[in-house]
C-alpha cells in the first residue's frame, strides 16, 4: 500500500483556454524546430544527429522536428512507482494524485536572531529525521534539507547530501546533478534497494550543461525515473511575459525529455518548474510573488494536462521573509494552494524558508500542517448516503437536538477536517495558562520531541556500505583535487 | 540641444542607436570626446539615482548600461587618437568566477560603478583564472571584483586570486567579492579585500579601496 498522497477530487483549476493551450504548445515546438537548444555534451549531439535532429556541433545548437518531440511526449508514463525502504513509504506518482516533498535551504537560521548559520552534518541528520516522522513529507529532492555543510567540500556536498538522507529518510529522494555525485546516488540507491529519481535542471535560455545531461542519462540507464526542469527567472533568463516564459520554459524540458527518451525509451518523468518573475530591485527570483501562481496553473494546464506527464513545483516553497512570519506565511500558502488544486503531482514546499538560502526544522513541521490542510481541501467533498445522514437528520430535528454525541460525528469528523498539530487552538484562557505560546513555540518543542523519539532502523550491513560508498566518493573528488 | 545633451538623453531613453549615432557626430564635427563621456556619466547618475531611490528598476539600469556601452567605444576611439586621458576614479575588473554563468548581480555592480565614474572592464560569467590575471595584467586595474552566485563555484575566488599571487601581482591589485554564496568569513578566510552584500554597497566599498570619498 503506498504512501497516499492526496487524490484531487475535483476538476483542477484551469487559467487558459483551449486556444491558449495550443498557441504555448505550437510555439514550443517553432522555438525546438528553428531557435534550437544548446547541449553542451557531444555525445547527446551524436544523438540527436542519430535520430533525424539537424545538429550544429560548432553552436552546439540541436532543432529537434516537431513529429519527435510529440512521439517521446507520448512514450511518457503518466504514473509512475518509486520504491520506498518499505512498502509504507512506496509512492505512485502522477494521475491526479499530489505528494509533498520538502524545501531546501543552503544554511540554517537562528531562530531567536534570524541570522543563517552553516549546519553541521549532525544538523543535517536531524532534520531528516523530522521529515523522516512528518506524515506530509513523501520524498526529498537532492540536496535537502541543508545544501551547505560544515567541513564538507562543495564536491561531496550532494553525495553527503544523499547518504544523510538514504540512513536516515526512508523515503524515495531525488540525485545529482552537479560533479557527477549521481554516480554515488545510484550505487546507494542500489545498495538498499530502493529508487531514486535523476535532477535534470535547465541553464536558461535553452540550454543543457554536461553536469545535467551525464546525470539524466547515466540515471536513465540505470532505470530510474528522470525529472527534467527549467528555472528561468520571467524578465532575465526568460522573457519577462507569462507566455513566452512558459514557451521558453516548454521547449526547454521537451527538448530534455526528447533527450532522455532516446537514451531509453518510456523513462518515467517529472516535469518540473522552478520559475519565478525577476526582483527588479535585486535582480534574484521574485519569492513569492503572485507570478509564481500564474506561470504554475498555466504549467500544470500544460504538462498535467495537455501531455498528461506529472509536474513538480519548487518555486513555492521559499519566501522572501527572512524569519517565519507573516509575510512568510502568505508567500508560501498563496502559490502553494493554487499550485495544488490545478494539478500538482509533487510539491517541494516543506522546511525553506528565504530564498534557497535557509531552512529550519521548526517550519518544516509547520508547513507539515499547511500540506495537510492544502490536501484535506484537495480531496474535495464527498456526497453519499452515509455523509449527506438524511436519517441522522430527521431523528435528531431541530434543538434541543445536538450531534456531538452521535456514533455519525465520531466516525465522520476527523475525516471531514485535517487536525493542525502545531498550531494554537487553545481558547484564551488555556492559552494563557499554557504560557501564551504561538505556533512557532509549538514546533520548537516537537522538534525536540521527534528527535528523542525517531528510531534508526537502517540495517548495520547498509549502514555500513552507505558509508563505503561515501568514502569511495571521497577518494574520486580527492583525485580530481576537488576534495 | 547641443549633441551632449541628444547624447545624455540617449542613454536617459536607453536608445542605443541614437547614443551610437550622437557620439559619432561628436567625433565627426571635431567635438570634445571628453565631453561626451561627461554627459554619458550623466545620465548614469541620474539613472543610478533613479534606481537607489526607487523611482527606476534593474531594466532601466541595464537599458541605460546598453545605450552607454554604444557610445563609449567611438568617444574612447577618439580620445586615443588624439592623445587625451580620460578622467575615471579608477579601472575595475569584473567578472563571474569559472563554472558560474550567473551575470545579474556582476552586471547590476558594473552599471552602478559606470555611474559612479569608474572605468569598469566586464570580463564575462565563467571566466578562468587566468583570464582575470590577464586582464588585471593588461588593464592595470586597481580592483579586481569577483562574483559566484552558487557554493559550489566559491571556492573558484580562492583560485584567482592564488593565480594572481603566482603572477605576482597580487599586490598591485584591491580585490572585493561578492555573490549569493558569499560571506565576510568566506572574504576573509580567501584572503579578499573586501565583502559587498549588495550592489550599492560594492560601489561604496569601491571607493572605500582606494580612498576616495564616500
Amino acid at each position: 500500500m503506498p504512501a497516499k498522497g492526496y487524490t484531487q477530487g475535483f476538476k483542477p483549476l484551469t487559467i487558459m483556454t483551449e486556444e491558449q493551450v495550443e498557441a504555448i504548445h505550437r510555439g514550443s515546438l517553432d522555438v525546438l524546430e528553428h531557435t534550437g537548444v544548446r547541449f553542451e555534451s557531444k555525445r547527446a549531439l551524436k544523438l540527436f544527429e542519430k535520430n533525424g535532429c539537424n545538429v550544429d556541433h560548432e553552436t552546439r545548437r540541436v532543432r529537434i522536428p516537431p513529429g519527435l518531440v510529440e512521439e517521446c511526449l507520448r512514450l511518457c508514463p503518466s504514473t509512475f512507482h518509486l520504491k520506498g525502504r518499505t512498502p509504507k513509504y512506496d509512492l505512485s506518482i502522477g494521475g491526479r494524485t499530489l505528494h509533498w516533498a520538502a524545501f531546501p535551504g543552503m544554511r540554517g537560521i537562528d531562530i531567536d536572531t534570524w541570522e543563517p548559520r552553516t549546519p553541521t552534518i549532525q544538523d543535517n541528520h536531524d532534520a531528516i529525521k523530522i521529515l523522516a516522522d512528518l506524515e506530509n513529507v513523501h520524498l526529498l529532492p537532492s540536496y535537502t534539507p541543508y545544501c551547505e555543510l560544515e567541513g564538507v567540500a562543495p564536491s561531496m556536498l550532494l553525495p553527503t547530501s544523499c547518504w544523510s538522507q538514504m540512513k536516515y529518510l526512508r523515503k524515495p529522494v531525488r540525485i545529482g546533478q552537479a560533479e557527477d555525485s549521481h554516480i554515488w546516488g545510484i550505487q546507494m540507491a542500489q545498495a538498499l534497494g530502493v529508487d531514486v529519481f535523476a535532477a535534470m535542471e535547465s541553464a536558461p535560455p535553452l540550454t543543457w550543461y554536461g553536469d545535467a545531461i551525464n546525470c539524466a542519462w547515466d540515471v536513465a540507464e540505470a532505470g530510474y525515473p528522470v525529472e527534467v526542469g527549467c528555472g528561468a527567472v520571467l524578465g532575465g533568463t526568460g522573457p519577462a511575459t507569462l507566455a513566452a516564459g512558459m514557451v521558453s520554459s516548454n521547449a526547454e524540458v521537451m527538448s530534455g525529455i526528447v533527450l532522455v527518451q532516446l537514451v531509453r525509451p518510456r523513462t518515467p518523468i517529472l516535469s518540473n518548474a522552478f520559475v519565478f518573475p525577476q526582483n527588479m530591485r535585486t535582480g534574484a527570483p521574485g519569492f513569492g510573488r503572485i507570478g509564481i501562481s500564474l506561470f504554475n496553473v498555466m504549467y500544470n494546464q500544460m504538462w498535467r494536462g495537455k501531455y498528461n506527464i506529472p509536474t513538480m513545483f519548487g518555486s513555492s516553497g521559499p519566501g522572501n521573509s527572512k524569519s517565519i512570519d507573516y509575510q512568510l506565511g502568505y508567500e508560501k500558502s498563496i502559490a502553494t494552494v493554487l499550485t495544488a488544486i490545478s494539478g500538482a503531482s509533487i510539491i517541494n514546499y516543506v522546511g525553506g524558508l528565504t530564498g534557497e538560502l535557509s531552512y529550519h526544522p521548526a517550519l518544516s513541521i509547520l508547513d507539515n500542517d499547511v500540506a495537510g490542510m492544502i490536501g484535506r481541501f484537495l480531496e474535495g467533498v464527498e456526497v453519499s448516503d452515509d455523509t449527506l445522514a438524511l436519517d441522522l437528520i430527521q431523528q435528531i430535528g431541530p434543538i434541543p437536538g445536538f450531534f456531538l454525541g452521535e456514533a455519525h460525528t465520531r466516525e465522520w469528523w476527523q475525516k471531514e477536517q485535517y487536525v493542525p498539530v502545531a498550531s494554537d487552538q487553545l481558547t484564551y484562557p488555556e492559552w494563557e495558562a499554557a504560557g501564551k505560546k504561538n505556533a512557532l513555540d509549538y514546533a520548537k518543542e516537537m522538534v525536540d520531541q521527534m528527535l528523542a523519539n525517531y528510531q534508526h532502523d537502517l540495517p548495520e550491513e547498509q549502514d555500513q556500505e552507505l558509508d563505503r560508498i561515501l568514502n569511495e566518493a571521497r577518494h574520486f573528488y580527492k583525485k580530481k583535487g576537488l576534495a | 540641444m547641443s549633441v551632449f545633451d541628444d547624447l545624455k538623453s540617449a542613454v536617459i531613453e536607453y536608445n542605443q542607436n541614437k547614443a551610437a549615432a550622437s557620439a559619432q557626430t561628436i567625433v565627426d564635427e571635431g567635438l570634445d570626446p571628453l565631453e561626451g563621456l561627461d554627459a554619458i556619466s550623466e545620465a548614469m547618475t541620474y539613472v543610478g539615482n533613479g534606481y537607489s531611490t526607487g523611482t527606476l528598476w534593474l531594466p532601466d539600469l541595464v537599458g541605460a548600461a546598453g545605450a552607454s556601452q554604444a557610445a563609449m567605444p567611438i568617444l574612447e576611439e577618439e580620445i586615443r587618437k588624439r592623445g587625451q586621458q580620460s578622467k575615471s576614479l579608477g579601472t575595475i575588473v569584473l567578472g563571474t568566477v569559472a563554472g558560474d554563468i550567473h551575470t545579474i548581480g556582476k552586471s547590476m555592480v558594473g552599471v552602478l560603478l559606470v555611474a559612479q565614474g569608474f572605468r569598469v572592464v566586464d570580463v564575462g560569467a565563467d571566466t578562468p583564472a587566468s583570464r582575470f590575471v590577464e586582464a588585471v595584467r593588461e588593464e592595470t586595474a586597481d580592483i579586481l571584483a569577483l562574483s559566484a552566485l552558487l557554493t559550489t563555484t566559491a571556492p573558484q575566488m580562492g583560485k584567482v586570486i592564488d593565480a594572481l599571487k603566482e603572477a605576482g601581482l597580487r599586490d598591485r591589485v584591491k580585490i572585493m567579492v561578492g555573490g549569493g554564496a558569499i560571506t565576510q568569513e568566506f572574504a576573509d578566510m580567501i584572503g579578499a579585500d573586501g565583502y559587498g552584500s549588495t550592489a550599492p554597497g560594492a560601489v561604496e566599498l569601491a571607493k572605500k579601496m582606494l580612498n576616495l570619498p564616500v
